[in-house]
């Protein structure tokens, strides 16, 4: 629908702006626990570490705000059309949103709790394997939170197919590390927590991908553009 | 061989209506589904009230009112000169806006219509009508024991449901409402809402309404005036969650 037409009820505009802005708080602040979470591996900062574990229930405040509120507007506004898919599709990717906190927050408690880890050196192989997943992970968030503020239901089919290509990247990554495991038996803790913790970025890269889609389902109303094999 | 039956009992092919020199519909195409529910929706002004009541006939006495096109009802358009308009209306009944009764108890007012049309026999076959016609409307456990009481003391649900019943009554294939819930509270609404899901099983309902959430709720099919025109029809499921016409999406999402 073309954005000049705005809703004759002005105070609708305003809720579904203020819906935005929710959105937008709670994807700044997931991507902030993936950041922090990135350096705590990196360095094995525990006292990072159990920040974002604190943190996490900021993540699942905003969440629960963003559920009140779209219920809210479904009982007030009685939405329909474009509006109706909006609003229930709110619930699904704040939940998702949610989860990739979670994933921050599993990253988190794996260095809080495993006895086995360590820095991640500049001279470990898989370092950069890493931190190039969670880059990706975290740009690609940006993206798709950016193409559900502007309804851009293109950009967020090019980011659903791309889902691959984060696929790809975990399994060569789990691939070489399993090898370099059988190669240092003595390591295989260490490692192990690594392949949990790429794992959680993987999963992560699953719920951009589930958000991608409910943006093509809100402008089109269905899911027409298909995933490509 | 068996003959398919046809799935459409009313057909309007390119009914355009005009009153005087203003046009208030262009060149609507719309076939309506035997034993289903469709929703007519549409501002104020969209002529979908005024295409309800050439459905039957009502805008005949109209001034200067003009119909172009065909509108069949079982294949024979209604709107040849041979049509018997009083038999066109016992096959095809109107529930207005406002329940209104006449002066008269509750069993009278079902029975104005068998009467009038000189449907019943006698007095014990008008009882068994007059019964069946409100258990349908589902009024009859409020009535039962005073059916001679005036209608004027019933509510305005019940008047509605009354009304209902009075059209039942006189056995018709199709019921045409016209905002049958705007002047009724939320339960009163639901009653009559339940009541358009039990008759559809014998009836064919055409509804006009200005509420999107009882088209949702009640009809199988949607369809969207705007201006004169029909703009979208369409499965209810799809048309309020996924309409394909932009004027559609604008108007069900209440934008200008």
């Amino acid at each position: 629908m073309s954005p000049e037409h705005k809703h004759i009820v002005k105070s609708f505009d305003q809720d579904l702006q203020r819906l935005q802005v929710l959105f937008m708080e709670l994807n700044a602040l997931v991507i902030l626990q993936l950041e922090k979470a990135s350096m705590a591996v990196i360095e094995h900062d525990k006292h990072m570490a159990k920040k974002i574990y604190e943190d996490d229930d900021k993540v699942d405040a905003i969440e629960f705000e963003i559920t009140q509120f779209s219920l809210r507007l479904l009982a007030q506004r009685q939405p329909l059309g474009e509006d109706l898919r909006r609003i229930v599709s709110a619930f699904k990717i704040a939940t998702n949103l949610e989860r990739i906190g979670d994933y921050a927050e599993n990253m988190a408690k794996r260095i809080l709790k495993s006895e086995n880890h360590r820095k991640l050196h500049e001279s470990n192989p898989f370092r950069q394997s890493f931190l190039t997943l969670t880059k990706v992970v975290m740009n690609r968030l940006e993206e798709v939170m950016k193409a559900y503020v502007e309804n851009d239901a293109e950009t967020a089919q090019k980011l659903w197919k791309k889902d691959e290509e984060i696929n790809e990247f975990y399994w060569q990554s789990f691939q070489e590390i399993l090898n370099f495991m059988i190669a240092h038996p003595q390591d295989i803790p260490f490692y192990t927590d690594l392949l949990f913790i790429l794992k959680n970025l993987e999963r992560a890269g699953d719920r951009i991908s589930n958000i991608a889609e409910s943006i093509v389902f809100i402008k089109l109303g269905s899911l027409k553009v298909k995933k490509e094999n | 061989m068996r003959v398919k039956e046809d799935p459409f009992i009313i057909c309007a092919k390119d009914v355009s209506v005009f009153i005087g020199k203003s046009q208030l519909i262009q060149n609507v195409h719309l076939s309506f589904l035997k034993n289903k529910v469709t929703a007519l929706i549409g501002a104020s002004g969209s002529g979908k009230s005024t295409f309800l009541r050439c459905l039957n006939r009502l805008n005949d006495d109209v001034d200067d009112f003009k119909l172009e096109g065909e509108i069949l009802f079982h294949e024979k358009n209604i709107y040849d000169n041979q049509t018997d308009l009083v038999s066109l209306r016992t096959k095809i009944g109107m529930v207005f806006q406002k329940p209104t009764a006449f002066p008269k108890s509750i069993y009278e007012n079902v029975a104005y219509g068998l009467r009038l049309h000189n449907l019943t026999k006698s007095g014990k076959e008008c009882d068994e009508i007059v019964e069946n016609a409100l258990m349908r409307a589902s009024l009859w456990e409020e009535v039962k024991d005073r059916l001679d009481d005036e209608a004027y003391r019933l509510s305005g649900g019940q008047l509605q449901r009354l009304a209902i019943a009075r059209s039942i009554a006189i056995e018709p294939e199709v019921i045409l409402m016209d905002e049958p819930c705007s002047a009724l509270d939320p339960i009163a609404t639901a009653r009559i809402e339940e009541l358009i899901d039990d008759l559809k099983q014998k009836f064919t309902i055409i509804l006009v309404t200005h509420s999107m959430q009882q088209a949702a709720r009640v009809s199988e099919r949607t369809a969207f005036f705007n201006k004169g025109i029909l703009i979208e029809e369409g499965a209810s499921n799809e048309f309020f969650t996924n309409p394909q016409n932009e004027l559609t999406q604008r108007y069900i999402t209440g934008r200008g």
